[in-house]
């Protein structure tokens, strides 16, 4: 009986590290996705500013007690892309917090937007 | 007149232990694996307070989250096994990997950007089997199994519930 729940242990607490070391791999820099050629096709006005208020300025839009980051303006958001870049963008997932985040294609067209300068 | 008997001394016992956690969580394809640790004092064989806290990577975001709890657990101090049920509250950081290697000071102290804080409530349903004792009977081995749920009610920034199997080795010591 000992031996054997001892053994259940030992299999159990593997198979939670081996789980845990083959998911967690740290996010991708935006200095690992250049800008595409020939310039950034997206802006503010016609991307990041709908991206922006659908999915991040619930809680980081002000001072409302989630966090001190405010994405509330292009000015702010520049000033935070490579944070930004690498919580969200690309196959960064991060944020925002939950299952129902931005499609791939959306994190892909932020990467490639920041990438260029977030123009 | 009658006279105060003197009253009997309660056991007192230290317990400690150390395993694996796994869960789901109500999120969709959110699941976890980590370690928790406990240590408590126990009175009377049936009583307990006691501190408990998870350390686990989740899928979902791929987090890291970070359970402080304190509770008070009931035994049935059966010689064979001690089934036990535990209600705890609860305090637990989620932060993404990428916040947690920018400040891994702050993911053991809750301090700093990208973690969010929720407090909760929980409940543990198990039994500790012992599996070796010292001559006088003073210090006990045992293996720990549980079944534990937990509910947050601020769903905003994390699921509401996780629910899960906690696998692990203990002790508890008689002081006295």
């Amino acid at each position: 009986m000992t031996t054997r729940a001892l053994r259940a242990l030992l299999v159990s607490m593997s198979a939670a590290i081996a789980v845990a070391s083959t998911s967690c791999t740290v996010g991708t820099p935006i200095a690992d996705h250049p800008c595409p050629q020939g310039g950034p096709a997206l802006t503010y006005d016609t991307f990041g500013k709908t991206f922006f208020q659908d999915y991040c300025v619930r809680c980081h839009g002000g001072n409302n007690g989630y966090s001190s980051r405010s994405f509330t303006s292009l000015d702010l958001i520049r000033a935070d892309k490579d944070r930004i870049f690498i919580n969200a963008a690309a196959d960064n997932k991060s944020m925002p917090p939950g299952p129902d985040g931005p499609s791939q294609h959306d994190r892909d067209m932020l990467a490639d937007w920041l990438a260029c300068g977030a123009p | 007149m009658t006279a105060f008997a003197p009253r009997a001394r309660a056991d007192v016992e230290l317990g400690a232990a150390a395993g694996a956690t796994t869960y789901a969580s109500t999120w969709r394809g959110d699941y976890g694996a980590g370690a928790t640790l406990r240590a408590g004092v126990r009175f009377n064989h049936v009583f307990a307070v006691d501190f408990q806290t998870w350390e686990s990577f989740a899928t979902v975001n791929r987090r890291l989250n970070t359970g402080l709890s304190l509770g008070v657990t009931g035994y049935l101090p059966f010689r064979a096994a001690h089934p036990y049920a535990r209600l705890f509250a609860i305090h637990q950081h989620e932060e993404g990997l990428v916040s947690a290697q920018n400040a891994p000071a702050g993911t053991l102290f809750g301090i700093g950007a990208g973690i969010r804080h929720r407090a909760g409530g929980g409940l543990s349903l198990g039994a500790e089997i012992p599996f070796g004792a010292s001559r006088d009977k003073r210090f006990e081995w045992q293996v720990i199994a549980d079944v534990t749920a937990m509910y947050f009610p601020d769903d905003s920034l994390g699921p509401h519930t996780y629910v899960g199997l906690n696998l692990g080795v203990g002790f508890d010591w008689l002081l006295r």
